[in-house]
């Protein structure tokens, strides 16, 4: 997917609602249920075994760059909004992309040695997103140094999320992507839904990576 | 139940075994229900922000729904051939909430004569449940109504379900004594330790989005000073020692003369927290006759806590209770008796923390 550059100002790309979204060039990634056999723990795979979950079929993702700044557009079908957090049992609607931060990293929440950085969103702090790394399923640490700033719209059973974010960043360089012009690279996603009491690897996930050309 | 299988356990065929482990004995016999403990417990640890619904120390009625309410029906832990239980993640109303009161309109509003205080949850409602609300019920019918009380901490258990279900290795347990803490940088608020504990003991702090547990005063134990639930118990049956220490009232309690045992074992847990069973008087008819041969508490209710070594146990403390009443010597009632207080009850913990 190219990953246009629009000379717009950083509010524009931010804005799930701006029209600039309409010049990008959308792709749908297929979405299916983080197999239940690869949960972290007996505990989990045991109680989800049966149950369904990860139903999220889709996501449509668009992605522009300005001079500085890189915004990414996901936009999923969830009819419940879930964005609160009060009873013992809420657990918020939220997204995920995931960037591999070596030529190795599985897709899989990477692997001892070969990181991964993650960017998540959640319904209860909608305005930004938390940067965490991983080196393996259970292992994602929150880095939050690099802010990636967040706006969300739910509306017509559907979430629309842009996540946003400095091209190259200074604080915790080592364990977040670097975004270079004229560079490929490659990312996933996770959705979950809150309704279903989803969390951790209990998701839909894009089992591909989706490659990203980013415009000179 | 053997030594070795309370002190270890096999996790992906490798043994797990803390170098010791700390338990607690709670004789119920001594048990006055004041809640001194709770209290304690709640002003040295739960008094941050998001915490004020957290009681990690409670005292229960028994027979009666407990905290949170029914927790007994809930599932998890392991079953017999050492899977997991599914379970469900108990909800505020279910553990009781904290209230909310109205002071500022009784006390400042000038209603103080018409308006009375009146407490709401954290949805606005009436509250229907709390820690203690079915407190001194009990059961039984007239003249047989009976109850006592169970003091609950987290039981720091040697297959601590909560541990092995959190997908972010956030739980641990000490090798030092097998306290089994959270690491609150590392836990993610996901709750699947709520839902694996079958016993309940943990709360979720909505404020930090992390998962909050009993750490047996961990930091208190550094320094030698007993928890605050037992060094301020003014029953004095709340023991505190390391398992393996064969001259403490622990050991002797649990391995030597075997009067204490965990509650419901069946759950496969291995707790380390350990219970002497209540005795009670004998039943009595309508006319006040009373039939020897019945206890008032049912030994089936008992049971269904404690195991069936119930039976045998409350035998044994019968007996050395009428050694003493006949003015012969019994170690175990000397024991539980605690001569001297502090050094009988927790030896390796005497330390006055005002002293420190
Ligand atoms: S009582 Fe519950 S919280 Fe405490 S160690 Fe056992 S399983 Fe974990
Ligand atoms: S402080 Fe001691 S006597 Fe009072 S309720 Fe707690 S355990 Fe029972």
């Amino acid at each position: 997917m190219l990953v246009k550059r629009m000379d717009v100002g950083g509010d524009a790309l931010g804005d799930p609602a701006a029209s600039v979204w309409g010049t990008a060039k959308g792709e749908t990634v297929a979405l299916m249920q983080a197999p239940a056999a690869m949960q972290p723990t007996k505990y989990i795979t045991t109680k989800w075994q049966d149950k369904p979950y990860g139903q999220t079929k889709s996501l449509t993702v668009k992605a522009l760059r300005n001079a500085d700044e890189i915004a990414f557009r996901l936009e999923w079908q969830d009819p419940t909004k879930n964005e609160q957090r009060i009873e013992n049992t809420d657990f918020p609607d939220a997204a995920a992309m995931l960037f591999p931060l070596s030529e190795d990293a599985p897709l899989f929440m990477g692997m001892e040695g070969a990181p991964v950085n993650l960017w998540y969103w959640r319904a209860d702090h909608p305005s930004r997103a938390r940067s965490d790394m991983a080196t393996g399923i259970g292992t994602s640490r929150v880095m939050d140094d690099t802010s990636i700033t967040a706006k969300a719209v739910h509306a017509n059973g559907r979430w629309t999320v842009v996540m946003r974010r400095a091209l190259r960043v200074e604080k915790e360089a080592a364990s977040a992507i670097q975004i270079v012009p004229g560079q490929t690279l490659r990312t996933t996603f996770a959705v979950w839904e809150g309704s279903n009491l989803e969390r951790a690897g209990i998701k839909a996930f894009s089992p591909a990576w989706l490659e990203l050309q980013i415009e000179a | 139940m053997s030594e070795k299988t309370d002190i270890g356990r096999e996790l992906d065929g490798v043994l797990q075994k803390p170098k010791r482990q700390l338990a607690m004995v709670f004789d119920l016999n001594k048990c006055l229900g004041c809640h001194t403990c709770s209290i304690s417990c709640k002003r040295q640890w739960t008094r941050e922000e998001g915490m004020d619904n957290m009681w990690w120390a409670v005292v229960n009625t028994m027979p009666g729904k407990g905290t949170p309410k029914n927790w007994e029906g809930m599932g998890g832990g392991w079953d017999e051939k050492g899977e997991p239980r599914p379970s469900k993640i108990p909800t505020r109303d279910e553990f009781g909430d904290a209230w909310k009161f109205n002071k500022e309109e009784v006390f400042h509003g000038g209603k103080g004569k018409t308006v009375y205080l009146k407490p709401v949850n954290t949805k606005g409602e009436d509250p229907d449940w709390g820690p203690n609300w079915d407190e001194d019920e009990g059961g039984g019918e007239y003249p047989n109504s009976h109850f006592f009380y169970l003091p609950r901490i987290c039981n720091h258990c040697t297959h601590p379900a909560c541990l092995e279900a959190c997908p972010r290795g956030a739980i641990y347990k000490r090798d030092e004594d097998g306290v089994v803490l959270i690491n609150d940088k590392q836990c993610k608020g996901f709750r699947f330790c709520m839902e694996a504990c079958p016993y309940k003991r943990i709360y979720y702090n909505h404020v930090r989005d992390v998962t909050q547990k009993c750490i047996f005063c961990f930091p208190r134990v550094e320094k030698g000073v007993a928890p605050a639930c037992a060094r301020q118990c003014p029953g004095r049956l709340r023991f505190v020692g390391y398992l393996d220490d064969e001259n403490g009232p622990i050991h002797k309690l649990v391995h030597k003369f075997k009067v204490a045992l965990p509650l419901h074992q069946e759950y496969g847990t291995q707790p380390n927290v350990y219970y002497v069973p209540p005795l009670s008087p004998p039943a009595v008819d309508m006319h006040g006759k009373v039939d020897p041969s019945k206890p008032r508490i049912p030994t089936e209710y008992l049971e269904g806590l404690f195991g069936p070594r119930v039976k045998d146990v409350l035998a044994v403390l019968e007996a050395e209770k009428e050694k003493k009443a006949k003015g012969l010597p019994s170690e175990l009632m000397d024991t539980l008796i605690v001569y001297k207080w502090p050094e009988n009850i927790f030896p390796d913990f005497v330390q006055d923390p005002a002293n420190l």
